[in-house]
């Protein structure tokens, strides 16, 4: 699936609040066609750097290339147009209209209308929300309103998706259905960059993974490979990963 | 050099009573989110009382401690009694806030009529340097205020009390967790803001005369001053009156006092637009524009049937007509002529507030660019109707756009101050380019009136007839834009501006075109305005007016209908009671202050509320329910973060 090019490539990122090194000097490469995950401990910068990927922090130093071309300084809605686009835990979804309308009003935020790519109604069927399209969406369990979160973004048919958490909360079904779906996602084309911490999760679906910790790269590389690296180990697993072993997570 | 010291020493005295209304204002809108316009009349009727008093020959001081002590009650009564049930929605609160202005400055013309009093001095006399006079009040009134300032900031940093009120600033939720009585902290606030105003009130009685008719005055400036500083920013408040009362004292000496209101809006866009969070704060303000905040919990409704829908539209219809045809004489014909000019405004006001839910005191500023434009094309050029759409449009839709950018860079209460400001403005350089807009006399239209077939401007009848088809089609527009995709876009920043952004959105772009859109309503409203009414002048135009389309809009409620109904409630209903002027302001205010209490929503969502009530009960239908529960629990335990 992975063709090798990288589709977005930042060199040498850094964001510092004043004393505090969110992220140091990080290179990172997302290909086109990859699950990339992306882990740590608590306060590595996982979530600094992919709100800096997506326009949501301008980073103090580095670059950002998408497609070859310099989008370092470029804001959230123009990345997004040029087919970048971020869900977070905390700001996912138009809360006080019917899922239907919500996913028509994503649909409105779609760049190209004549680009076939997936319909809502796909996305639908793909996510599940049938059955709640004419509930209010503020008023959904949490596991819908991520699935909400996931439809509105897929909705404007990015090229690259990235995931801030989004297995936080849920429980083991939905972290499944959550797997499958991205998967799929993957299948419908997309490039996807993830930031969990479920571990049994991310080992499941990333193509590869890298290890974050104070702000710098531990390790990169297949997820198998990663989690019986001994620096990883020590800095954020605590204890070899065994695959059946669900306390992983 | 003498003239440069007396007018800054006399703007700092003037700060130093800015500073008063402004912490007042800081301290209740910090914790409420609240801009309470009864504030500036809590001044008035403290000024009021210690006059009285020192009529009766007590001594300054002690007119000065009561005072204080009215000012404090009529905040502890009006967040008792009123403002407890406005928090879910701080434009409701906005509202309530206006009516009790309203009812206050009624009581205030009853009893004292609307001649300017003046509060004897502290003490009289003061010492010269060179030909700059010192008065001893003057002095006094600075000490009073900076020994206050003092105590103030001292009692906030260290009292168990100011910790308190901060931590409930900082974060509700989190001090509530903490144990601390957010409800009671809200009332303290109000209590010492209110207070404060009344010491404002005698201090700046004593340094000018002051009237009933103060209050409005007052509140926006210490408003301005507030918003400059920063809201709840107490330190910043105090820098910005400074900054704001000697800038002013300097225009009044070294310009021509006219431009004393242009010197303050412009100052307000200005600082705003590049500062959005106030002079003093660095941050940017919040990222959202309030928009969803602003309209509060949206209470979902079925939606109506297509049977329902074509019902309602056919006795909207039936209604207009037969309202115009059954009114009894020609002042109440004239009256509905008003109502549906207005009602033009209000539906151009809603082509923002319905789609992005961002709301603005401006609509009348445009309405005025409008009328003004067919006006002055009328007056100079003797150009007529056509002429006057044609050219009106494009340019209302321009300041429009103008104001649409300048609202995209401002966020919650910023934005409200910024549109009453621009249209304050509009009013001011109406008022001031008298060359081009005969000033305060107005402009009389001698044109020929035109006429489309059977319809024109002759009598009352064709021009409701002509008002009320352009109000239809505004509604039709209305109708169409929320279900076109630009309208879902706007429906995207009303809901979660940032997520709109995050999926590509210009949300700036959009904020503009909706407002140039608005524009255009506006200015075909106002161009209809100036061919009925036949005269306009600044005064038709004022910020009130603004004030005034807003609470139409807020009385209808959201909605198709709504800004008709508004319009219709708020222009005739005042009249029907055949009052005097001032106790139909008493009743309006009292009234404004019920209809938003009983009726949060709006007459409309209430209407079709109790009417959804009325269909279940009479089919025996469950209430609605939502069906997604599973067995399982709906939310996992949040996970051990590894």
């Amino acid at each position: 699936m992975s063709d090798g090019t990288p589709l977005l490539e930042a060199t040498g990122l850094t964001m510092h609040y004043g004393a505090v090194k969110a992220c140091t000097d990080l290179d990172v490469q997302i290909r086109g066609g990859e699950i990339l995950g992306i882990i740590g401990p608590n306060g590595s910068g996982k979530s600094t750097l992919l709100k800096m990927l997506a326009g949501h922090l301008r980073p103090t130093a580095g670059s950002i290339r998408l497609r070859g071309s310099d989008v370092t300084r470029w804001k959230t809605d123009r990345l997004a147009r040029a087919g970048l686009v971020m869900t977070s835990q905390n700001q996912m979804v138009f809360g006080g209209v019917s899922v239907r309308e919500a996913l028509q009003i994503g649909e409105a935020c779609r760049r190209d209308t004549r680009n076939a790519g997936l319909t809502t109604a796909q996305i639908v069927e793909m996510l599940h929300l049938g059955e709640v399209l004419d509930d209010t969406v503020e008023e959904l369990p949490l596991g819908y309103l991520r699935r909400v979160g996931i439809a509105l973004a897929i909705g404007v048919q990015p090229d690259i998706l990235l995931l801030d958490e989004p297995a936080a909360g849920l429980n083991d079904e939905e972290t499944e259905s959550l797997r499958e779906l991205i998967l799929r996602l993957r299948e419908a084309g997309l490039t996807v960059g993830i930031v969990d911490h479920d571990m049994t999760l991310m080992v499941a679906l990333c193509d590869r993974v890298i290890v974050l910790d104070v702000g710098q790269i531990l390790a990169q590389g297949e997820p198998h490979d990663v989690i019986k690296d001994p620096a990883v180990i020590d800095a954020y697993l605590g204890s070899p990963l065994s695959f059946d072993a669900e306390e992983a997570s | 050099m003498d003239i440069l010291i007396q007018t800054v020493f006399n703007g700092v005295v003037a700060s130093a009573v800015y500073f008063l209304i402004a912490a007042g204002i800081t301290f209740v809108f910090g914790l409420t989110k609240l801009i309470n316009f009864a504030h500036g009349q809590f001044f008035v009727l403290a000024m009021f009382v210690a006059y009285e008093l020192t009529r009766l020959g007590l001594n300054f001081f002690v007119a000065a401690a009561a005072a204080i002590v009215v000012g404090a009650l009529l905040g502890y009564l009006s967040e008792r009694l009123l403002f407890r049930f406005t928090s879910a929605n701080p434009y409701n609160g906005l509202i309530v806030g206006l009516g009790l202005l309203l009812v206050l400055e009624a009581v205030a013309l009853k009893i004292w009529g609307g001649f300017p009093v003046r509060v004897p001095a502290s003490f009289s006399g003061g010492f010269g340097v060179g030909s700059s006079f010192f008065s001893y009040n003057r002095i006094t009134v600075l000490a009073i205020a900076v020994a206050l300032a003092a105590v103030l900031f001292r009692l906030l940093k260290s009292s168990r009390l100011g910790q308190q009120l901060q931590a409930a600033h900082e974060n509700p939720v989190a001090a509530a967790h903490v144990g601390i009585n957010v409800g009671r902290m809200v009332t303290y606030a109000f209590i010492v803001g209110s207070g404060l105003a009344g010491l404002g009130g005698v201090l700046l009685g004593t340094l000018q005369p002051m009237s009933a008719f103060d209050g409005h005055g007052l509140i926006i400036k210490g408003f301005a001053v507030a918003l400059l500083g920063g809201l709840g920013n107490l330190s910043g408040a105090m820098k910005a009156s400074v900054l704001y009362g000697v800038g002013e004292t300097l225009v009044a000496s070294y310009l021509i006092p006219d431009f004393v209101p242009i010197f303050t809006y412009g100052v307000i866009i200005v600082v705003l637009v590049f500062r959005p969070g106030g002079l003093f704060e660095k941050g940017q303000g919040s990222e959202q524009t309030f928009s969803r905040n602003s309209i509060g919990r949206i209470h979902r409704q079925r939606d109506l049937t297509r049977g329902e829908r074509l019902t309602v539209l056919l006795v909207a219809l039936a209604c207009a007509p037969m309202l115009f045809e059954l009114a009894p004489d020609s002042h109440a014909q004239a009256l509905l002529v008003v109502a549906a000019l207005y009602a033009v405004q209000v539906y151009a006001l809603s082509y923002v507030y319905e789609t992005t839910g961002i709301l603005s005191i401006a609509q009348a500023g445009l309405m005025l660019v409008g009328a003004y434009t067919g006006g002055v094309l009328a007056m100079h050029l003797g150009l007529g109707f056509w002429w006057a759409l044609l050219v009106a449009v494009p340019v209302t839709a321009l300041f429009g756009g103008a104001l649409g950018f300048i609202v995209a860079r401002c966020t919650g209460h910023y934005l409200l101050l910024t549109t009453l400001a621009f249209s304050a403005l509009l009013y001011q350089v109406a008022l001031t380019a008298q060359s081009l807009t005969n000033g305060d006399n107005g402009i009389i239209l001698a044109q020929e009136l035109p006429s489309f077939g059977p319809f024109g401007f002759e009598s009352l009848r064709e021009q409701f007839y002509v008002i009320a088809v352009a109000a239809a089609l505004a509604v039709g527009g209305l109708a169409i834009l929320r279900r076109t995709r630009y309208g879902r876009q706007l429906l995207a920043i009303r809901e979660n501006e940032s997520l709109a952004r995050s999926l590509g959105l210009r949300v700036g772009f959009l904020k503009t075109t909706i407002f140039a859109l608005s524009g255009v309503v506006s200015a075909v409203g106002g161009v209809l305005y100036l061919y009925s009414q036949r005269v306009i002048a600044p005064a038709s135009f004022e910020t009130a007016l603004s004030i005034e389309i807003v609470i139409m809009l807020v009385l209808g409620g959201r909605g198709l209908l709504g800004p008709a109904i508004g319009a219709v409630v708020f222009v005739v209903v005042p009249e029907l009671l055949g009052l005097t002027p001032i106790d139909q302001q008493l009743v309006f205010g009292a009234g404004l202050i019920a209809v938003i209490l009983l009726s949060p929503d709006g007459f409309v969502p209430t209407f079709r509320a109790g009417y959804n009530r009325l269909v279940r009960m009479i089919s025996r239908r469950p209430a609605e329910t939502y069906n997604i529960v599973d067995p399982a629990p709906q939310v996992a335990p949040q996970k051990e973060v590894v």
